[in-house]
């Protein structure tokens, strides 16, 4: 199986304090990979590094076999990696139609066109009516995204990363702070629109984890503790102590 | 019939702009060529300010580098042979050129610092004027079209000096210049920069090259200024470093704000009051810019949206009473 993603030696340090410490991780086709780990680990910021909006200190970051280390987050986005954000990222000033014209327009390459109307462009409403169809939306369609319920905040959230149609998707924690039933519906939403992709997913809630990676790996202080199938992580001893702490020995002194 | 009602206005004002000459003194007709001008340069401003959240606090460089550009051309291209629409369509090229320099300096400034540098550096460009006496006669200017004619094709010989003619001729450029405007605001660009004015890191995360957006607009934006400037020295007659003064930028600002920035209409509303105001008030004190600005700051205090902010309020609470309060 081929890699779409590969991360070689990646560190990343903020005023001599290191965050990210020498990561290597490989990111199969196709597969949907969590990213797990305490508060703090890191996680966010490897989406960041990944997606360019820090540089690495040292290391390298593929994607397939370009480089990607180092670009601007645009044109890694235009590679064909897109990504959603943990605190939702919208533009709250404009309609839910609009945020997602917004994906839209960007993904069919329009975006500096400065030729002819927008609004004659049916191509572009079609596909961004259907996007909003499919992610559950229509209903809040002249609705701001500012107004919109924090539920739908984050499916638009989520939606604006899919709408690009990339390769490989980044999710970070798509379910952050949703209700059991809010939660359900955009795991939902995440496994229906990624069919056909890579998916990397940061994520707290264990239950969606593990019923929705392939494969996971587990980010503590910077550093991957392991990599693996659910099952594996599961029986990980490494796993165990940096999620349980000191516990473990606790109840066997 | 909301959309109607706006295309039926347009044309009214379109039709009145046609029909007052024919009714107006001189001196009324000069005064609203002043206010069409200053039209042009506020929508070039607003596509910056308004549309994409860019404050400038340099927007006289545009304007007054349009104009001296067009002086140049008027005086060495051709001598008194130059054609006129040679000089405006230089004017409005450098201006162009302008703003493409002067966006490519200050694309990753944002906010104040991006107001600062733009001031910084047209007061670079008013130094120049200032300075290179050879080239721009310093701080007499540059003067010596005044007795030109502009050759319209079918139409016939005008001369500069003829007031009525003026100010069709500048009302056909803003017409031209303030629809392309428009229609630039309506494309993919103008979008996508109205888009980077509310999140411009998402906008990034798009896959959108934000960076190469806020050049095209400040291009853009310099090629209108420009092209206003360059119809400034044919109604002034002449070109002095004022153009490019800091005063200058921040009257574009003030007429801005007037009107309401953040609405296209705005700086034509704010042109203008600004205009009309400034010559009522210094008939009567010469202290009207104590009087101006004691209206700025009212206006601020109580309707930061501008006279435009008002007029919609007024609009939307006739929308609503007549049962058609939704947007």
């Amino acid at each position: 199986m081929t890699n779409i993603l590969t991360l070689k030696g990646v560190t990343k340090d903020f005023d001599r304090f290191r965050v990210i410490d020498g990561v290597d991780l490989e990111i199969r086709e196709g597969e949907r990979h969590a990213l797990i780990g305490p508060n703090g680990a890191g996680k966010s910021t490897l989406f960041n590094l990944i997606t360019g909006h820090y540089v690495p200190s040292s290391g390298t970051i593929h994607f397939k076999d370009t480089r990607i280390d180092g670009l601007a987050p645009y044109k890694i986005t235009k590679l064909g990696i897109a990504r959603s954000f943990q605190i939702i990222n919208v533009f709250k000033e404009l309609t839910v139609f609009e945020n997602m014209r917004n994906a839209i327009v960007a993904k069919q390459g329009l975006a500096v066109k400065c030729i002819r109307r927008l609004a004659v462009m049916g191509q572009v409403r079609n596909e961004s009516e259907y996007m909003l169809d499919r992610c559950n939306l229509a209903a809040y369609r002249d609705e701001l995204a500012g107004t919109l319920g924090y539920g739908q905040q984050r499916a638009l959230e989520v939606g604006l990363a899919i709408a690009l149609d990339p390769e490989l998707v980044l999710l970070d924690e798509p379910g952050a702070g949703l209700s059991p039933e809010e939660t359900r519906m955009i795991v939902k939403l995440i496994r229906e629109v990624t069919a056909q992709k890579t998916l990397v997913i940061i994520e707290h809630d264990m239950d969606v984890v593990f019923d929705l990676a392939d494969r996971i790996s587990v980010l503590s202080y910077g550093v991957i503790l392991a990599t693996g199938t659910p099952k594996e992580i599961r029986n990980n001893t490494a796993v165990r102590e940096a999620y349980l702490g000191t516990l473990t020995d606790n109840e066997t002194a | 019939m909301k959309q109607n009602l706006k295309y039926a206005s347009i044309l009214l004002v379109v039709l009145l702009a046609i029909l007052l000459p024919l009714v107006m003194s001189k001196f009324q007709i000069y005064l609203v060529t002043q206010v069409i001008i200053y039209s042009i340069l506020g929508v070039s401003y607003y596509l910056l300010l308004g549309h994409t959240g860019l404050l400038s606090f340099g927007h006289a460089a545009f304007f007054g580098v349009g104009a001296y550009a067009a002086a140049l051309s008027l005086l060495h291209i051709a001598g008194p042979d130059t054609p006129i629409l040679l000089a405006i369509l230089v004017g409005a090229l450098a201006g162009m050129l302008c703003g493409l320099l002067f966006g490519l300096i200050v694309l990753r400034l944002t906010k104040i610092y991006l107001a600062f540098a733009t001031l910084a550096l047209s007061q670079m460009i008013w130094a120049v004027a200032w300075k290179w006496r050879d080239l721009t006669g310093g701080d007499d200017g540059l003067t010596g079209w005044a007795a030109r004619t502009v050759s319209m094709p079918l139409i016939g010989q005008f001369a500069l000096t003829n007031v009525t003619f003026s100010y069709y001729f500048v009302f056909f450029f803003a017409v031209l210049s303030i629809a392309l405007s428009w229609h630039f605001t309506k494309t993919p660009l103008g979008n996508t920069l109205a888009g980077i004015k509310v999140n411009s890191h998402r906008m990034g995360f798009l896959g959108v090259n934000v960076n190469k957006a806020k050049l095209m607009v400040f291009t853009f934006s310099g090629l209108i200024a420009g092209l206003s400037g360059a119809l400034f020295i044919l109604m002034k007659k002449m070109v002095s470093p004022h153009f490019l003064d800091m005063s200058t930028s921040f009257d574009v600002l003030i007429i801005s704000v007037i009107g309401g920035y953040a609405s296209f209409m705005g700086p034509i509303i704010g042109a203008f009051i600004y205009v009309y105001l400034v010559e009522y008030l210094s008939s009567f004190t010469e202290r009207w810019q104590l009087l101006v600005g004691a209206f700025f700051v009212l206006l601020l205090l109580f309707y930061p949206k501008g006279v435009a902010g008002i007029i919609g309020n007024a609009l939307r609470k006739v929308s609503f009473v007549s049962g058609k309060g939704k947007r």
